[in-house]
């Protein structure tokens, strides 16, 4: 009886501390991840699947580190890049980071747009009220409803699950492929991946991850549930990558129907798996844009201040921080702004900001490692060897691949 | 305490260093100094061809190539090792890029820069530089930056928050957060501001100076040491001096503009209103050795017709410093001095008495104004005078020198003979 008491209050408590890293799982498949993983499905079938494993392991070794830097300064990554690595670091890091994620802000609400089409409205429309939203839930809300919106969003996204079932897909075949897969060492299929583990892991996430934690309070009591809160968050973005290939895999590849973007996909889902199958598509990526357009000047606004020292969070009221929803709303409404120009260079923006993102990642990589093992930030929560092993690798791997993706991008 | 030289933390460490002798050239990594208010630094790492040390600060002098050029040169006389204390502050470990709070914990802003000030006493942390201007130096690219925005003409602002608004330290594990109650200047009390700003060099002070208003700044000014009074009246625009000098008593004004050239003066003067400038004009006739040149005319006086009742309510009604009511000066109808009247004897009056009516009225204690500040000096010692009047030649009273005043003129006397000597 008692024990069952004790269970019972230790579920409240992961409930209570649960958020963060889900939502910051979730935003990973946002319009960019949503349209890499249905090209990739598209084009590859399911020989892509297995990158999702990598994926996640790194996605997960990431975050965890976050969650403890957090946990245990109780300070952003931004703050700790500023006070560890002083001006000039700082000033190249968000300069860049400022670039990337107002190009992907951009890319999100092609999303919205994007995704509204399909159901005929005009991105005229869809565009400006979609962002009025956002703009309120983020400076009238306070963090605790803009969460619970946001794990609802999260649970949105399972809508992939139902149309990768509607999409009738041959499970021996998938099992097979993730276990033997046709690895083409061919420029397109190394790109592909990638671009497929970078979507994963995009540098602002870390600083939205680290932030996330101390707005909402946690405390390194916390740990054990947080990181059932990551583990969750990964879990749940490559259950939603993986049902999303699916989906694309075995109705576009079977066909041969080669997309460019998420909505192509939805679109094309129609003859093939279905209106309802489509309509769930184009919902999900709809809801995933929605979502990460929020998430994205958030974070955004959120880390540029703590790099400079100013008040900063979604809790805080208008004229308490009044830098970040300056920022904030800047951010939101030149991303607006580039889709309602007729005719904008979407295509070019994205491969830039993806660019930009590949730059970035190794060197922040480099300093959460560099910071986490440092005894003075981190006292006796430094790094253990199994993270330090991976992480170092991980970081190694990916600088290699972020300078041939940068290189592929601006040469290839 | 004269200002020698300024200079900015992240000057020193990227500027050139000379070690003595052969030792080559070396590179500074770290200044420490002592905790303290100001923090004093004592010592500094050196990166040298021999190592890391750890040597005393006071060896160290700067020069500047060019008056406006912001290129140092840090030059060491000799390298003696020194041992810090434990609790030294690291200033570029502890403070530079840290976070600033308000009393309320809230974030206001990071620490762009340190600002120093060389003085004869020592090297001390004046402010901490928190404006675009220091971030923009820590990118090494301030000077460039400033000539764009001037081409345009423009200038870029450097906003400091002095170090006195420090108000506690939260050490937490991993750095320091300074507290501070809000970001606004006007909070401080003028005479920790006249000290900041007498230790900062003439720039920074015309720079706070602003930021103040009018009556704010006369009360800052006032507090200040004559040499800082004549600087900052010489950066500040000439209509923003002429308006913190209106807010001020003339008899200070006059003293002020004594130490500064004519010219500015002059300028200052007829940029001020006329009623206030014909005053102080007046006062600076008069000899530096005369009274006229110490007296305030800013004083009380009583009609001798008034009654007792009367006084007591204009009394109550001004609320005067304690000294210049100790004894209340009457005059008659032509505004000749007539009698003191002390205050004791005013309370224990009826109150429909008049005042020339008051028994025990005091011996008439007065100066003219053309006499000399030694006499005066004699006369406030020899009857333990609080207030003495001052009259012109037909007895009219025309000012008021308080015992404050004078206690200066009398510590400063020796001082000048002996200089004279």
């Amino acid at each position: 009886m008692s024990k069952q008491k004790t269970y019972w209050k230790q579920f409240l408590l992961l409930l209570a501390i649960i958020g963060p890293g889900i939502i910051t799982g979730s935003v990973d498949n946002d319009a960019g991840g949503i349209t890499t993983y249905s090209v990739a499905g598209a084009r590859y079938g399911f020989h892509m699947l297995w990158s999702l494993i990598p994926a996640g392991i790194v996605l997960f070794v990431v975050q965890e580190m976050n969650a403890r830097m957090g946990l245990v300064t109780n300070k952003g990554l931004a703050d700790l890049i500023r006070e560890n690595a002083g001006v000039k670091v700082t000033f190249f890091i968000f300069i860049g980071l400022l670039v990337a994620d107002l190009a992907n802000t951009t890319t999100e609400f092609a999303g919205v747009a994007g995704s509204m089409q399909v159901f005929g409205i005009s991105k005229y429309l869809s565009v400006p009220i979609a962002g009025a939203a956002v703009w309120l839930l983020v400076v009238k809300g306070s963090y605790k409803m803009a969460e619970r919106i946001f794990l609802i969003f999260s649970a949105f996204l399972l809508t992939y699950v139902v149309s990768a079932i509607l999409a009738k897909p041959d499970w021996n075949v998938i099992g097979h492929a993730v276990i033997h897969p046709e690895i083409q060492w061919k420029p397109d299929y190394v790109s592909m991946v990638i671009g497929l583990i970078g979507t994963t892991i995009a540098p602002w996430m870390q600083f939205y991850m680290q932030s996330a934690v101390i707005e909402k309070g946690l405390k390194i009591e916390d740990y054990k549930y947080t990181i059932i809160d990551v583990a969750v968050g990964c879990v749940l973005t490559i259950v939603v990558a993986f049902f999303i290939m699916v989906a694309c895999a075995s109705t576009l590849h079977v066909n041969h129907i080669e997309i460019n973007e998420a909505k192509d996909a939805a679109m094309a889902l129609k003859p093939l798996a279905g209106q309802f199958a489509s309509t769930l598509f184009a919902l999900g990526l709809f809801v995933a844009s929605i979502f990460s357009a929020t998430i994205l000047p958030v974070a955004t606004a959120f880390y540029v201040c703590e790099a400079f020292g100013f008040e900063a969070g979604i809790d805080k009221k208008l004229e308490e921080a009044p830098q970040f929803y300056t920022l904030f709303t800047i951010i939101l409404l030149v991303g607006m702004g580039i889709i309602l120009i007729p005719n904008a260079p979407l295509i070019l923006i994205s491969v830039w900001s993806q660019v930009i993102n590949g730059i970035l990642l190794p060197l922040v990589l480099v300093c959460m490692l560099l910071l986490v093992n440092n005894r003075e930030v981190m006292g006796q929560h430094v790094n253990g060897k199994f993270s330090n092993v991976v992480g170092w690798g991980m970081t190694g791997i990916l600088c290699v691949l972020s300078l041939y993706l940068v290189f592929n991008g601006l040469f290839g | 305490m004269p200002v020698n030289q300024s200079f900015y933390l992240s000057r020193a460490l990227t500027s050139p260093v000379r070690l003595p002798e052969d030792l080559g050239r070396g590179k500074i990594l770290e200044l420490l100094a002592l905790d303290g208010d100001p923090p004093k630094v004592v010592a500094v790492r050196l990166k040298t061809p021999q190592g890391i040390r750890t040597v005393a600060w006071e060896s160290v002098t700067l020069t500047k190539e060019g008056k406006q050029s912001s290129r140092y040169t840090f030059h060491f006389s000799k390298l003696s090792e020194i041992s810090v204390p434990e609790n030294a502050i690291a200033l570029k470990k502890v403070l530079l890029d840290k976070q600033i709070l308000d009393v309320d914990g809230r974030k206001v802003v990071r620490v762009n820069d340190i600002r120093l000030a060389i003085v004869q006493s020592g090297t001390f942390v004046v402010a901490m530089d928190v404006g675009m201007a220091g971030l923009l130096r820590r990118l090494g690219v301030d000077a460039l930056v400033r000539r764009i925005v001037a081409a345009f003409g423009g200038s870029l602002s450097t906003t400091f928050i002095p170090w006195s608004r420090m108000e506690a330290f939260v050490p937490d594990q991993h750095g320091l957060k300074l507290s501070i109650d809000t970001a606004n200047l006007k909070t401080l009390h003028p005479s920790d501001l006249a000290d900041l700003i007498e230790e900062l060099d003439g720039h920074s002070q015309a720079i706070l100076f602003k930021s103040l208003d009018a009556e704010h700044a006369a009360e800052v000014l006032e507090e200040m040491e004559p040499e800082a009074q004549a600087q900052i009246l010489r950066e500040l625009p000439v209509e923003l001096a002429a308006d913190v000098l209106e807010q001020m008593p003339s008899d200070e004004v006059a003293d002020i503009l004594d130490e500064i050239d004519s010219d500015r003066a002059e300028e200052l003067l007829d940029e001020m209103e006329k009623s206030a400038s014909d005053e102080v004009r007046e006062l600076m006739e008069y000899e530096d050795h005369e009274v006229g040149s110490l007296m305030s005319t800013d004083y009380l006086c009583f009609r001798d017709e008034d009654t007792v009742e009367q006084v007591l309510g204009e009394l109550r009604s001004q609320k005067p410093d304690p000294e210049a009511i100790y004894s209340l000066f009457v005059v008659d109808a032509h505004e000749r001095l007539t009698a003191l009247v002390p205050l004791t004897s005013l309370v224990i009056s009826d109150p429909t008495q008049k005042l020339s009516e008051i028994e025990g009225s005091r011996r008439l204690h007065s100066v003219q104004d053309t006499a000399t500040i030694p006499e005066l000096v004699e006369l406030v010692s020899k009857y333990s005078l609080l207030s003495v009047p001052v009259v012109d030649d037909d007895q009219k009273l025309i000012g008021a020198v308080v015992v404050d005043d004078v206690v200066y003129e009398m510590l400063k006397a020796p001082r000048r003979r002996w200089r004279a000597g």
